[in-house]
């Protein structure tokens, strides 16, 4: 068979400008390109012979290059970053590594350049392990050299779905644009150091997963059903009906600068809360008001705080609420307690204590409009479900 | 001007290493003669010139070899074209010139009958006007040329992908694709190309991984498939026909890949932003007096600790692991760390390029220095330092309820201020720095507090 056979007519136009091809042909060392020393080499090398299926041994092999890259572009900084994998198995194609809290799934792109990138289902659709971000690293296996080339959040994943939609492959994965991969390694960085990833989770729809921890609630958050809490007659020193009528108590103005710390008072355990939060970066304005609820009413050993404060700094002025839930004096949250707070559209916080803290409290900050209100819960170990009519801001009314 | 001296005037290297043209009298005499139309005439195309010379060659009648020296001495042009182009393109940062190129490629003496095959030769010998332009074809087997690849991968960092590295890299399913959609192949040629691309996966990634496992470290360019590795991959075909199969599918593949690379600026185009100075700020639409204020404020307070922090730390990785027992953090001449702090003093504070202050820090290459100094990480790394500050003094907010359009919003105005030119802010700093030696004065704020800052890691000599 004579190599003429497959002639295409592509071939004229597709070299017909040198300088385009140069570009295109030769990779330069980039900013975001590592060269991998021998043992990364040797690691992955070693780890892809794992992999059972021999088809697969060499994207195994790529991946496990890629990762080892990716490492040292993290590490190569100054931010203190590093990545986590367990080093006994070959990166598998879903999510593969973690940095901090995120969940990362690296793709390895080699030497051909494709129009399209495969991700694996669950990254997407698995409720409780999607993968926050991708990533997206160009093997040089020649060379031992990886480059990290871009990243793709979440959110954007899914409204890329649900604009456009995604292509299945033969194999039963997405095909995703590579201009999808839209962040670069210069976002990463910024999302990795500063971002929380709970804010790339985006609108997904409830998942089954997600139902099944609230057994038989009917998730109807008081939206349509109750007057809202007008949180913002707190600034004038005052409570509205719909607080009234659930007892909930006024805190006067906050002194957080406070020199000793006793816990006698709801105020004065919030200010104890709030100097241990100092370090998180979250301050407390001192035009800050807010109340509190103490949940002892209904018999449960927990008080739920609430701060309100506005901003003026963005065009549109917004307005902040900060919720904390804390034990009682002397008591402890029970684990498995959950603090939820939503928007019209989202979940926007999702707080349980973390095993071995059941002493300390939950908190969350949702931040809005002065349009925007924000439903709060709180979820028992027990499946029962606390929640209050929506907070909502207006402090002319 | 009609270049039609081409086709009678070869380029060869002197023995010296200089590119020369030479003119072949007896080329000139007989293209003359023989084609007065094609190359008498300005206006006609070279397309016609070249055809007109290739069917002379071709048909191997008196005057063929002539016809093939002729060709030869365009090509020569083309190839010193293409190294030209290699060098503007890529020489400054990778410290190479088309000269050094074109001592590897320019081996055509210009005789009638060769005693060896020359690469004007070769890529005559391998041309098919049917799939590109004569010019194109010389590009490409330039640049594909073992020699140019050997120097600009090893010596001068530059990467240029084998046919091998692309097959290895290629699925089955991306194969397919590739062929069917954008080579409009039909579906019996598709079937060909995945077959074959089956065939040199079983044995060419084996054998390759095999080769990493026992030599990890030492990167090598895929070599051409051995006769027995192309034997064990189809038995039914000669080596011969085997590899050039292979060798046209990694061209389909090389071409769509340069079209992917070439549609997709984002991931693929290596972005080189201008290291050598800091942009200026674009002007903020929204700017907020008030809000920038209370920016600017927090940045002034904490702009000296975000530099000393990500430099230091910076210093601490690239010392080596076990620092002597009475380390300082003033780093120790000519180690790694060292030529990191006095890269960032000279450019910075004494306004040299990265190309300049090279040699100042043991280093040649401008892509060295770069590397080592990592500016837009550095500045990155100062922004990511600041955030969290930012967002307990400015926005009185934790920094987990931060999105990333706002966390984008907080970072581009932190670039804005930390790179547009200061008068105000630093008037002190201002005139220490104008008193000193140097000759660029900084223009930035961030340049400016870098500069302040950095004093304490130099040695005291400095």
């Amino acid at each position: 068979m004579a190599s003429s056979t497959f002639q295409s007519p592509a071939t004229l136009n597709a070299m017909s400008d040198f300088s385009d091809f140069l570009d295109f042909e030769f990779d330069s060392l980039g900013a975001t390109t590592v060269t991998l020393p021998a043992s990364a080499v040797a690691w992955a090398a070693q780890v892809s012979q794992q992999q059972p299926d021999a088809v697969y041994l060499w994207p195994t092999f790529l991946r496990s290059l890629a990762l080892q890259g990716f490492q040292q572009w993290l590490t190569a900084g100054a931010q203190g970053l590093d990545v986590s994998y367990d080093p006994t198995r070959p990166p598998d194609p879903g999510v593969n590594c973690w940095v901090g809290d995120y969940r990362l799934c690296l793709v390895a792109q080699g030497s051909l350049s494709d129009e399209l990138i495969a991700i694996a289902p669950d990254t997407l659709e698995d409720a409780s392990h999607f993968a926050h971000l991708y990533i997206l690293a160009e093997v040089q296996e020649e060379a031992d050299r990886v480059t990290i080339l871009s990243g793709l959040r979440r959110d954007r994943l899914l409204a890329h779905q649900q604009q456009t939609g995604l292509t299945l492959n033969a194999d039963g994965t997405y095909a995703v644009p590579v201009h999808c991969f839209g962040s670069s390694p210069e976002d990463l960085l910024l999302y990795l150091s500063c971002l929380n990833p709970v804010q790339l989770n985006g609108v997904e729809p409830v998942s089954a997963a997600q139902a099944a921890l609230t057994p038989a609630q009917p998730q109807e958050p008081r939206w349509a059903t109750s007057p809202p809490i007008n949180a913002g007659r707190w600034l004038r020193d005052q409570l509205d009906a719909v607080a009234d009528s659930l007892a909930l108590t006024l805190l006067p103005p906050l002194a957080p600068a406070h020199a000793l710390m006793s816990v006698s008072t709801p105020v004065e355990q919030l200010e104890g809360l709030l100097r241990d939060l100092e370090p998180s970066g979250l301050t407390i304005p001192s035009t800050a008001r807010g109340i509190y609820d103490d949940l002892q009413r209904l018999g449960l050993p927990m008080r739920l705080y609430a701060l309100i404060w506005t901003l003026f700094e963005s065009p549109t002025p917004e307005w902040s609420l900060v919720l904390f839930l804390g034990p009682a004096p002397g008591e402890q949250l029970p684990l498995g307690t959950r603090l939820i707070v939503r928007d019209a559209t989202s979940t926007l916080a999702d707080q349980t204590p973390a095993p071995g803290h059941e002493a300390d409290y939950l908190y969350a900050q949702a931040i809005g409009t002065w349009d925007e209100q924000f439903a709060v819960t709180v979820e028992l170990p027990t499946g029962a479900v606390l929640d209050w009519p929506p907070f909502s801001f207006s402090p002319e009314a | 001007m009609d270049k039609v001296f081409r086709y009678w005037q070869l380029l060869r290297l002197t023995s010296s290493g200089q590119c020369q043209p030479q003119v072949l009298p007896q080329v000139r005499t007989w293209v003359q003669q023989t084609l007065p139309d094609q190359l008498g005439n300005p206006d006609t195309p070279e397309t016609e010139r070249q055809k007109a010379l290739l069917d002379y060659w071709k048909a191997g009648d008196q005057g063929a070899d002539l016809a093939q020296l002729s060709l030869r001495c365009f090509v020569s042009h083309h190839i010193r074209e293409a190294c030209l182009r290699l060098a503007s393109r890529y020489g400054e940062a990778h410290r190479f010139t088309a000269a050094e190129l074109l001592a590897l490629v320019l081996d055509d003496d210009g005789r009638l009958t060769p005693g060896y095959r020359p690469l004007t030769l070769h890529i005559l010998e391998t041309y098919d006007p049917d799939k590109a332009s004569l010019a194109t074809w010389v590009s490409r087997l330039t640049c594909n040329h073992p020699d140019i690849n050997r120097l600009l991968i090893q010596d001068k960092g530059l990467y240029r992908a084998s046919d091998w590295a692309i097959l290895n890299d290629t699925g089955l399913d991306q194969v397919q694709r590739i062929l069917q959609t954008y080579h409009g192949c039909s579906a019996y040629e598709v079937t060909l190309g995945v077959t074959l691309l089956e065939q040199y996966h079983r044995v060419y990634r084996r054998d390759r991984l095999a080769q990493k496992q026992k030599q990890p470290g030492q990167p090598s360019r895929c070599q051409d498939p051995t006769p027995a590795q192309l034997h064990e991959m189809n038995p039914d075909l000669s080596s011969k026909e085997m590899l050039e199969q292979l060798k046209w599918l990694a061209g389909q593949l090389r071409q769509y890949r340069v079209h992917a690379r070439g549609g997709n600026p984002v991931p693929y185009q290596p972005e080189e932003p201008d290291w050598g100075k800091i942009a200026a700020p674009d002007e903020t639409p929204d700017e907020q007096g008030e809000f920038l204020q209370a920016y600017r404020q927090t940045v002034a307070t904490y702009l000296g600790e975000a530099i000393a922090q990500v430099i230091q730390a910076n210093i601490v990785r690239l010392q080596p692991k076990q620092p002597p027992p009475h380390q300082q953090r003033r780093p120790g001449p000519g180690s790694k760390a060292w030529a990191y702090v006095q890269g960032l003093h000279l450019l910075h504070c004494q306004g040299l390029s990265m190309g300049q202050l090279a040699t100042h820090i043991n280093l040649t290459t401008q892509v060295q220095v770069n590397r080592l100094l990592q500016l837009l990480r550095l500045r990155a790394e100062v922004r990511h330092w600041l955030i969290p500050r930012l967002c307990a003094t400015v926005r009185h907010q934790a920094l987990d309820y931060v999105s990333a359009e706002q966390l984008h919003a907080m970072d581009q105005t932190l670039e804005h201020i930390l790179t547009e030119e200061v008068d105000h802010i630093l008037d002190e700093a201002k005139r220490e720095m104008q008193s000193s030696k140097g000759r660029g004065t900084p223009a930035s704020l961030f340049a400016r507090q870098l500069c302040i800052t950095i004093h304490q890691y130099m040695p005291d000599s400095e």
